[in-house]
């Protein structure tokens, strides 16, 4: 079975949101210097043990660093490795702080919209996703 | 090394059209930076993004029963608060003053303002050497504190890639090799060498690599309405 599973609607969509916020991404992550400070401002990385996944820059850049790298063509897998990044990782507070001046909450929320083009969003079913 | 001894054009050059190239190239990718982020930035007109205010902001009863002195250092702590210096003062001390030494080093250094006295007339002030000596090292020892961190740190390690180790190096290697120059470790000439072709592709770099974060620190923090952003903070990112 082929792993990257993307209709041409689908695929028209994701490119759409991806093109209409190219230029931020492309200039934010180019700007991030991977200092980690923005974890001090998460609370769900303090809560969560320390866990380094929990960093908002980490969340930023294996999300839609990820899928504006591969213009979206992910595989089903690392779009289920976004979905709990974007979804369960990270609660949209908008309370992460960058000294440079990035806005990861942005960032974050433009792969959850990419993510619901795919039909990956947060599900209180226990599924995850919609099938 | 003898040989370099036989090229005294490559000082000159270096110290001449390769700087003004280096500068140039510098000055150039930073405008560029600024178009790119007018480009992609909107103003705001008026007050259409409203700012949120909480609805009760009493913080009068924390003032209550303090000295002058404790108030002043209250409001400070609160202004902090969720700041890098709120959050994770250390952190936040060590890199302002990596950042701020990383502009006053080579600006007011002695030898960097001869030069230019040489070549344009023109200098800025200076301070002492044996200071400069001791920022250099200072420098040194917090890009150490940087390594470090980037290996031992999980949350550090975690997003740390080839590219950034590259970069952190490419900003100290100037301090290292004038360390090596002013204290004529190993061949000078070679170190001074070293020391002036690495500093201009640093300069150089600035706008293209990930040290592009000095422009965009600018450009993002003061001009980008948000909760911590400074004024004018009159623009917005196009949706």
């Amino acid at each position: 079975m082929n792993s990257i599973n993307m209709d041409t609607l689908t695929e028209g969509k994701i490119r759409r949101i991806i093109d209409k916020k190219k230029g931020m991404i492309k200039l934010s992550l180019s700007a991030c210097v991977h200092c980690s400070i923005c974890s001090d401002s998460c609370f769900k990385f303090r809560a969560g043990k320390n866990d380094p996944t929990f960093t908002p820059s980490y969340k930023a850049i294996h999300s839609i660093g990820k899928i504006y790298k591969k213009k979206g063509r992910l595989s089903d897998e690392e779009y289920e490795a976004i979905n709990e990044l974007v979804w369960n990782k990270c609660v949209l507070c908008m309370r992460c702080y960058c000294p440079v001046g990035i806005s990861i909450p942005s960032l974050i929320a433009t792969a959850r919209n990419i993510c619901r083009e795919k039909g990956i969003y947060r599900r209180y079913d226990g599924r995850g996703k919609e099938k | 090394m003898n040989f370099l001894n036989a090229v005294p054009d490559l000082y000159d050059f270096l110290r001449g059209p390769a700087f003004v190239f280096s500068f140039t190239v510098f000055a150039l990718g930073c405008m560029y930076r600024v178009g790119q982020f007018i480009h992609l930035t909107k103003k705001i007109r008026g007050n259409s993004i409203a700012v949120a205010s909480p609805v009760v902001d009493d913080r009068s009863i924390l003032f209550q029963g303090k000295s002058p002195f404790k108030k002043i250092l209250l409001k400070i702590r609160l202004k902090l608060r969720n700041t890098i210096f709120g959050t994770n003062p250390v952190m936040g001390v060590v890199s302002l003053v990596f950042h701020v030494l990383l502009f006053v080093t080579p600006v007011f250094l002695p030898a960097h303002n001869i030069l230019a006295d040489q070549s344009l007339g023109v200098s800025l002030f200076t301070l002492s050497e044996p200071l400069m000596d001791k920022f250099t090292v200072l420098m040194i020892a917090i890009g150490g504190f940087f390594f470090l961190r980037r290996i031992f740190i999980p949350r550090v390690r975690i997003l740390s890639t080839m590219r950034d180790y590259g970069i952190l190096l490419l900003v100290m290697a100037p301090f290292l090799t004038a360390f090596a120059a002013y204290h004529q470790f190993f061949y000078y000439r070679t170190v001074l060498f070293i020391h002036m072709i690495i500093g201009e592709i640093a300069i150089m770099a600035v706008p293209f690599t990930r040290l592009g974060h000095m422009p965009f620190f600018i450009l993002s923090r003061f001009f980008i309405r948000g909760e911590y952003n400074w004024r004018p903070a009159n623009r917005r990112w196009q949706r």
